[in-house]
């Protein structure tokens, strides 16, 4: 009895001394809502395909004739769908995209509600397939899609988010990211009155005019449709399609004015716990710009180096200036090449 | 009590498999953020990179889904995709990975809680000796069945109630009292195990040093 007693004392004690160690521990970090989203849509998207198939394997095998099939049928059977195991329903709105960055006042209409219904968005929202998006004149908004694509609205841009790979573009400019580099996303069509374009693994920018689409393309290749012509452009090119017909081209460069209204709308970088290596690849991702270092050893400590703080409320093109210094750097840039170096010693 | 877990996780599978969404459902909230969380540690708290590493991991388990036996419980069977996954991003970035000496030795629990718990005037090695027990919880928690895991936070984080923590997982309350009591053995023998593994472990951990900027 008395051993019973005691280790119960001790597994009473051992209890107590697990529970004030968790206590003492913060709770663990959670995921950002847009990676959730990303990586939920991804992995449901797979597993969708996984159920299909093995359902069509199992209608292969049923409609094999003769004995054999009553055999089939049998070992098959205990897979067939009871009643109480829910299949995704296609009714049930998916969601498609959340909100990253405003400045100023985004609204909102989601599918199959009622006929001038609509919110104002705010930071984190998430919106669901065929949702209207629309920002007022002074106001502009950025999404991440749940395929990871960064998706922009300018002032006065009115959208409808059809799908993970289908945007309509109703009114005003958007501007896409789909960052390669981040690994294999599917083509995302942007579509016009005037045409679709969609995306080679890119950023670039289409534009509604009074008659016209304009598409400018900074890095990667758009492939523009319309009526059946197609024309492919790539970074440093503009084409401009007419809705009679004539089709303009012009080089544009990457960098510069011209791409300056995304950077305000930019998604913040999160600095802490960022490496600055990761920081460099955002700057000059997001400001156009081809990263150099004037040693290749600036690389690796850039690997290596830690960030900490905030960047809110600063723009990618203003981050160099704060954050380089801290880290005993200084960059310069040259024809739209950021060049990361150590500064000469001083006097 | 490892045989009882893998069952739920050969189960929870099969219903995946099935095409239940619940249990897809259940699949992702509970070892998603455990993935996230693996991959953050190994990649120098990079929440974009770790969130593609993750996502990447979880899409990869799922085409294998059919192929999981539950020799090993599911948590792990995926941590092998991850770890997988991290090689190749690092592989891709170019990035040279260090070893990480994480833990020197394995406190018990109660040494550790007397780190933890160390006045603050004991210096920076104390400092980081508890941040590394801190850790050492966490990753803990990460390897436990999530509804394990998710009671004791609720428990001992967060403060609920059990008539609260009942609640959530569809439990009556004295259900939820035993299963507090399983949560906090297994996160017992779960700790032992974790800290055991790094004890003259071959295999290395990567992650990046960080001089603070």
């Amino acid at each position: 009895m008395r051993e019973t007693r005691d280790s119960q004392l001790t597994q009473t004690a051992a209890d107590d001394d697990v529970a004030r160690l968790l206590r003492l521990a913060a709770p663990r970090p959670s995921v950002p809502a847009a990676l959730t989203v990303r990586a939920r849509a991804a992995a449901e998207a797979e597993w969708q395909g996984i159920v299909a198939r093995r359902r069509s394997r199992r209608r292969v095998v049923l409609a094999a004739g003769g004995a054999l099939a009553a055999t089939v049928l049998l070992s098959v059977g205990l897979s067939i769908r009871r009643p109480d195991e829910r299949l995704p329903d296609p009714a049930t709105p998916t969601p498609l995209a959340m909100l990253e960055a405003l400045s100023g006042e985004a609204i909102s209409s989601s599918p199959g509600a009622e006929e001038g219904s609509s919110r104002t968005l705010a930071i984190g929202d998430v919106v669901a397939a065929g949702t209207r998006v629309a920002t007022g004149d002074g106001a502009r908004a950025a999404f991440r899609l749940a395929a990871g694509q960064s998706l922009r609205l300018d002032r006065g841009t009115r959208v409808q988010l059809v799908s993970t790979s289908v945007v309509r573009l109703e009114n005003g400019g958007v501007y896409v990211d789909s960052d390669p580099t981040r690994g294999s996303r599917p083509p995302l069509e942007v579509h016009t009155p005037f045409g679709v374009a969609t995306d080679v693994g890119t950023q670039f920018e289409v534009r509604l005019e009074d008659d016209a689409m304009r598409v400018r393309v900074r890095e990667g290749k758009v492939l523009i449709e319309r009526d059946g012509d197609a024309w492919e452009t790539g970074a440093g090119a503009e084409l401009t399609i007419f809705s009679g017909g004539p089709i303009e081209r012009r080089r544009v460069p990457l960098y510069g004015p011209a791409w300056r209204w995304n950077l305000e709308i930019a998604p913040r970088f999160e600095l802490e716990g960022s490496s600055l290596a990761a920081f460099l690849e955002w700057v000059t991702r997001e400001n156009g710009w081809k990263l150099r270092f004037t040693d290749p050893a600036l690389a690796t400590y850039a690997a290596s180096v830690t960030l900490h703080g905030s960047l809110e409320g600063i723009r990618p093109d203003q981050a160099p200036e704060l954050v380089l210094p801290t880290c005993g750097l200084r960059y310069r840039l040259d024809d739209g090449i950021f060049i990361a170096e150590t500064p000469p010693p001083g006097p | 009590m490892a045989k009882l877990l893998n069952a739920a996780d050969k189960i929870l599978v099969r219903r995946m498999l099935a095409g239940d969404q619940d249990a897809f459902d259940a699949f992702f909230e509970g070892h998603f953020p455990a993935l996230y969380r693996f991959a953050l540690r190994r990649l120098g708290q990079d929440t974009d990179a770790a969130g593609e590493v993750a996502q990447l991991a979880i899409c990869k388990a799922i085409r294998k889904l059919a192929t999981y036996r539950g020799e090993a419980a599911l948590r792990t069977w995926l941590f092998t995709f991850c770890r997988h996954e991290l090689s190749s991003f690092l592989e891709r970035r170019g990035r040279a990975p260090q070893p990480a000496g994480l833990l020197d030795e394995m406190p018990e629990i109660r040494a550790a809680l007397e780190s933890l718990i160390a006045p603050p005037s004991e210096g920076p090695e104390a400092e980081l000796e508890r941040k590394e027990i801190v850790g050492l919880v966490r990753l803990t928690l990460d390897h436990l069945p999530p509804h394990y895991s998710q009671a004791l936070e609720w428990k001992y984080m967060h403060d609920l109630p059990v008539k609260e923590i009942a609640r959530r997982l569809e439990l009556a309350p004295k259900a939820a009292e035993s299963l507090l009591t399983r949560a906090r053995q297994a996160f017992r023998d779960a700790f032992a195990t974790v800290s055991g593994e790094r004890l003259g472990s071959a295999r290395t951990e990567w992650a990046f040093a960080s001089p603070k900027c």
